[in-house]
């Protein structure tokens, strides 16, 4: 306890320190032997319900390497934001705008600026976009012929070919990082969530595929919303947890071995991005006074933060005119792992509970055998939601099921009246030949699973099939070069 | 014909090891002639054998001092002695084959190596560092213990699944206990009169049940078993630690938390297998066992396997032999945790986070693992070298190199592969996982997501001795190694990217030179007994014992053909099929160590040898067995065992 008072002790120094750079007032950039980096520069940032954006005006901006002036690597556009360095550090992804009133666009350049082009084309603003292995990328899309059930993720050649949708359900999805891995983390919002919380962005993990969609932790800051995530190289996530309504928070992590998040000194400043720049030190933008950046930001700066003393040693920029965000180091990064797709062209999923009794829903943490009958599943259609069927459960708990592929569903258990006992509170899917597997509806996600053989499956019972007929098949919604 | 495959037995039994003794006498012949020309021939050519082969430690003994290190190398068949002070190996002592353990006496002076190839155990003077005596043992020897008086060494028989007590003074066997399934580490219990034996593997029981390991208690003073402790949902118990009284005094031990019955479709939260600590508490009049996860929420530490308490420090020593990492508990925090949890705390992944203070890198594949005051040591058995880890700042403080042959060969890099989780998702699982004891199998059956969810439950196949048995799996749908380590590896298990091609042919390299260890029920020289001999009588049958002809199709050596390491590599369906399979051929499987891996038939079902026919064959579909007797069927069986 006492490191921590500590720790908050020298952060609180070099907070007042920083403070007195912004009191000097205009732009100044210090030097450093660090590498260069690229960061958005905007005069203010803004937030709808997927994610933040950036107004007319914002801009990429490239710190040279051992500091100097930054260059702005684009001019020719309406606003700019998003940048994603490659593996090997030599291209940048971005997302831009060329013009008031056109739509945000994936975009690829050198790191130095140059070779402009445009990979994404779509009636949709896309955003957020990332590196993949094997030669993909993948972004969020929202709006324009997205539909209504909000930005959606997807995957492409890294020409911006062949790109199609990973995500079927409502929860405003946004890319967040490539985990080391090889699966993806996300940040949505559970739509069917109690009100206070249907627009808490939470943080999710899933193949680059698209199954196996899972929360990463169960247990986060009351009333704050997850962003801005990368994974640190012992598993630890970093992320910037805001409080719903503003583009800028509080650092935060989530350890690997703890369900719970924690928040990282100084207290009181307002980050919008964290950045690794290796693995003792990260790179900050925002803003160390408190309500500094929110709205219209009197100015921010970029910050060297040290992890082990868990406070800011430096300061590589800083600007009174307009907001900094997104800060990214302009060097090679670990590739993570490819990922194996396994999933088959096939119009539906299967779905294996094993066992739906347990729950922290229920006292003690388990349903009475008695109490549970049924399952049963609805989907998501139009806008509605449609009821596809119901199915036992067996008297150990599990069930299994087929059910359409790439549909928003959700399930019920249901007692033996047809009431619902409990019931999902956001919607998932399954993808054409995915296996996807539950130990249960609402368990305790830190336990690892019985070693039973599951009744639903040793009876050598075909799968219970729901919904099948009258599926539309998926359509590519972002048109490919 | 029948005369032809008995000559082709004959040969495979008989003229091929003339064939290789008379190789061998060439060979030394040459060598001889060689090492004439040299000046210093002998030692000329035994540093060029030693030089070709890797340490591979696999234990580790303190002093009482803490001054000197002992290393059992199983690749080089010597134990090493190292000075901690200066950190050198001052001695290398040749023993017997593959020495697996060792046990030091109270006092110090004689170490003991268990030879797990050789049968035997070697007694080594540590002031001269000599063999003194070797002495006898039950088979494949791989754990041991000296009781608190130091009158008796018990000797944990891998393979013969007991444990023999030898009397220390006479250097005689006097006694031979029975164990669990594959007794591989024993340990000697403070404040008890108890000699505590972990078996590597449960015994063989209803193939759609969880395994249930046993921990062996065995009583110094009466030398009998005193108790067998059964651990449910666990294999794979490694070795065993002991808490100083202050906290408790309780055993700790790693194993493996199987989940062979739920169907493999992910990784994620430990939902193949889970890294637990048996935690065996002695204080009353019934040892109570408590278990805890060691695994984090997105990080699998594999493969458990070296347990040691630094007696002054809170401090306890687990490695992660697929993780290369070493996890150091904090015993306090541990007992609170215990004590306050609630009950179901068995499978929870948020456990560690309340008693592992730390988690070091060590090297490739950390298997033993010895504490002393201020220094703890790992040995690395991938890569030859030995961890320290200083216990007063939790941090490391060196390695020591043993050497090895550079760069590396491609069976060596296999063998880092093969040991280590960091090609699966999540680390959550090593080849050894599976296939313990360098290819060895886990005796379970696993539930695959291919080719149907839940359903063609298949029992786990042995690496060894399996060059040449191709196609592989019990379907026969992978063609070779390469196919069956490569894509459909990381595609249907790791879950991840897998290995690059090269990767693959170093792994195959590796698993194509894994050897079956000598063969426990066959003859010096490859003699068979009286029963055995008549065993392969029956084995090569044309007729049945009323005198009808049994056709060719159901001899046993049409399918288990001699030539072809007893199996004719095809698909063949003998009536084992269940309701849960959905084909009815399987393929042949190899008879070659038959002895050493029940349970069998492709669903495990039968939990012995004799079980496939007396149980599992009443249509005579697998061979014509019905007419034989009882002595027959165990002479068959006494043959088969020889294989």
């Amino acid at each position: 306890m006492w490191r921590l008072k500590f720790s908050f002790v020298i952060a609180a120094v070099f907070s007042l320190a920083n403070l007195g750079f912004l009191a000097a007032g205009s732009q100044r950039s210090i030097k450093c032997a660090l590498p260069g980096f690229v960061f958005v520069e905007a005069p203010q940032a803004t937030l709808n319900s997927a994610v933040w954006r950036f107004p007319h005006g914002s801009r990429l901006m490239r710190m040279p390497a051992g500091g100097g002036q930054p260059v702005m690597l684009t001019p020719d556009f309406y606003a700019a934001a998003d940048p994603r360095i490659s593996y090997s550090g030599k291209k940048l992804l971005f997302a831009g705008k060329q013009r008031r009133g056109g739509r945000w666009q994936i975009w690829q350049m050198t790191a130095a600026g140059g070779g402009q082009r445009q990979l994404t084309h779509g009636a949709a603003d896309c955003l957020a976009p990332a590196w993949l292995p094997g030669g993909h990328i993948l972004y969020s899309c929202s709006g324009g012929s997205i539909g209504p059930l909000g930005a959606q993720i997807y995957v492409a050649r890294s020409d911006g070919s062949q790109a199609h949708p990973i995500t079927f359900g409502p929860g405003n999805f946004r890319v967040e990082a490539v985990l080391h891995n090889g699966r993806i983390l996300v940040s949505a919002t559970a739509p069917l969530a109690r009100a206070a919380d249907s627009q808490r962005r939470a943080l999710y993990t899933m193949r680059p595929d698209g199954s196996e969609l899972r929360l990463l932790r169960w247990r986060y800051p009351r009333a704050t919303n997850a962003g801005q995530a990368r994974e640190l190289a012992d598993g630890t996530i970093l992320f910037i947890a805001r409080q719903p309504g503003t583009a800028t928070g509080a650092l935060a992590w989530y350890r690997p071995q703890s369900p719970q998040a924690a928040l990282l000194p100084p207290s009181g400043a307002q980050f919008g991005s964290a950045r690794l720049l290796d693995g003792a030190k990260w790179l900050l933008s925002g803003a160390l006074a408190a309500h500094a950046m929110s709205k219209t930001a009197p100015g921010c700066g970029i910050y060297v933060y040290n992890a082990a003393a868990r406070a800011i040693v430096a300061q590589l920029y800083q600007t009174s005119a307009a907001s900094c965000s997104q800060a990214t180091p302009l060097e090679p990064r670990l590739m993570p792992l490819r990922y194996f797709s396994i999933l088959h062209p096939l119009p539906s999923g299967r779905v294996i509970c094993l066992n739906a009794y347990r729950s922290m829903m229920a006292p003690n943490g388990r349903w009475p055998r008695a109490r549970l009958a049924r399952v049963r599943v609805q989907a998501l259609r139009n806008g509605r939601a449609a009821t596809l069927g119901s199915a036992p459960i067996e008297p150990d708990g599990s069930f299994y099921l087929r059910l359409p592929a790439d549909l928003p569903l959700r399930f019920e258990l249901l007692d033996a009246r047809g009431a619902i006992v409990e019931a999902q509170r956001s919607w998932i899917w399954v993808r054409p030949g995915e296996d996807a597997g539950c130990q249960s509806c609402h368990g305790n996600p830190a336990l690892a699973p019985a070693n039973r053989w599951p009744l639903a499956l040793k009876r050598r019972q075909a799968p219970i099939t729901f919904g099948m007929p009258g599926v539309a098949p998926v359509k590519k919604i972002v048109r490919s070069r | 014909m029948k005369t032809g495959l008995q000559c082709a037995h004959w040969i495979r039994r008989g003229a091929s090891r003339r064939a290789i003794w008379a190789l061998a006498i060439l060979a030394l012949a040459a060598a001889s002639l060689a090492m004439r020309r040299t000046r210093h021939g002998s030692q000329y050519w035994a540093s060029v054998y030693a030089r070709r082969r890797y340490f591979n430690p696999v234990d580790l003994k303190l002093s009482p001092h803490g001054r000197r290190l002992y290393v059992a190398c199983e690749g080089r068949n010597e134990v090493l002695a190292i000075d901690t002070r200066t950190r050198s190996v001052i001695a290398a002592i040749p023993v017997g084959r593959h020495p697996k353990a060792l046990a030091l006496s109270a006092d110090g002076r004689k170490l003991y190596a268990a030879n797990s190839w050789s049968q035997t155990v070697s007694e080594i003077d540590t002031r001269k560092l000599q063999v003194t005596r070797t002495l006898p043992a039950g088979w494949g020897p791989e754990g041991m213990a000296i009781d608190a008086a130091g009158r008796f060494l018990y000797v944990a028989n891998a393979l013969g699944n007991d444990i023999s007590i030898l009397r220390l003074s006479s250097g005689r066997e006097i006694s031979r206990l029975s164990s669990g399934h594959f007794p591989e580490f024993a340990a000697r219990i403070q404040g008890r009169p108890w000699i505590a034996i972990a078996n590597l593997l449960a015994q063989p029981g209803p193939a759609d049940q969880s395994p249930v390991d046993q921990l062996t208690l065995i009583n110094t003073a009466t030398r009998q078993v005193a108790r067998r402790i059964l651990i449910p949902d666990a294999i794979q118990m490694r070795h065993i630690a002991q808490a100083s009284p202050r906290h408790g005094g309780e055993l700790l031990i790693p194993y493996l938390q199987p989940h062979n019955l739920v169907p493999l479709i992910t990784l994620r939260h430990d939902w193949y297998a889970g890294n637990g600590l048996a935690i065996v508490q002695l204080k009353g009049g019934r040892p109570r066992v408590r278990e805890v996860l060691l695994d984090n929420l997105d990080r699998a530490y594999a493969n458990g396997f070296g347990a040691a308490v630094a007696l002054h420090t809170p401090w306890a020593l687990i490695t992660a032999s697929g993780a290369d990492r070493v996890s150091i508990l904090n015993l306090d925090k541990l007992n609170h945790f215990l004590n306050t949890a609630p009950v179901e705390l068995t499978r929870r992944l948020d456990a560690a986070r309340h008693f592992i203070v730390r988690r070091l890198p060590t090297g490739h594949d950390p298997t033993a693992v010895v504490a002393g005051d201020h220094f703890a040591y790992i040995a690395n058995r991938a890569d030859d070298t030995i961890t320290i880890v200083d216990l007063d700042r939790l941090v490391i403080a060196g390695t020591i190199a043993l050497g090895g042959r550079q760069p590396l060969t491609a069976k060596r890099r296999g063998q880092q592969l093969f040991f280590s989780a960091g090609h699966s998702n999540y680390g959550e699982l090593a080849c050894a996982t599976c296939h313990p004891d360098e290819g060895f199998e886990d005796g379970l059956v696993w539930s695959f997501e291919v080719p149907h969810l839940g359903q063609d439950i298949v029992e786990n196949k042995t690496l060894l001795a399996i060059r040449g048995t191709s196609p592989f799996k019990w379907n026969g749908l992978n063609p070779n190694l390469a196919t069956q380590d490569g894509p459909r590896t990381a595609m249907y298990i790791f879950r991840s990217q897998g290995f690059s091609p090269r990767q693959v042919q170093d792994l195959v390299t590796y698993i194509n030179a894994r050897r079956l260890p000598p063969n426990p029920y066959l003859e010096p020289g490859g003699r068979l007994t009286a029963e055995q001999a008549r065993g392969r009588e029956l084995f090569f049958r044309t007729n049945t014992n009323t005198g009808a002809f049994i056709p060719v199709k159901d001899r046993c050596y049409t399918c288990h053909a001699p030539l072809t390491h007893y199996t004719s590599r095809v698909l063949m369906n003998v009536g084992t099929a269940t309701a849960e399979d959905n084909v009815q051929a399987f393929k042949v499987p190899s008879l070659e160590g038959i002895y050493m891996r029940p349970p069998y038939l492709h669903n495990g079902e039968a939990k012995t040898l004799e079980e496939i026919w007396t149980k599992f064959n009443p249509h005579d579909q697998h061979g014509i067995t019905s007419d034989m007797n009882k002595e027959q069927l165990n002479e068959l069986i006494d043959f088969l065992k020889t294989l």
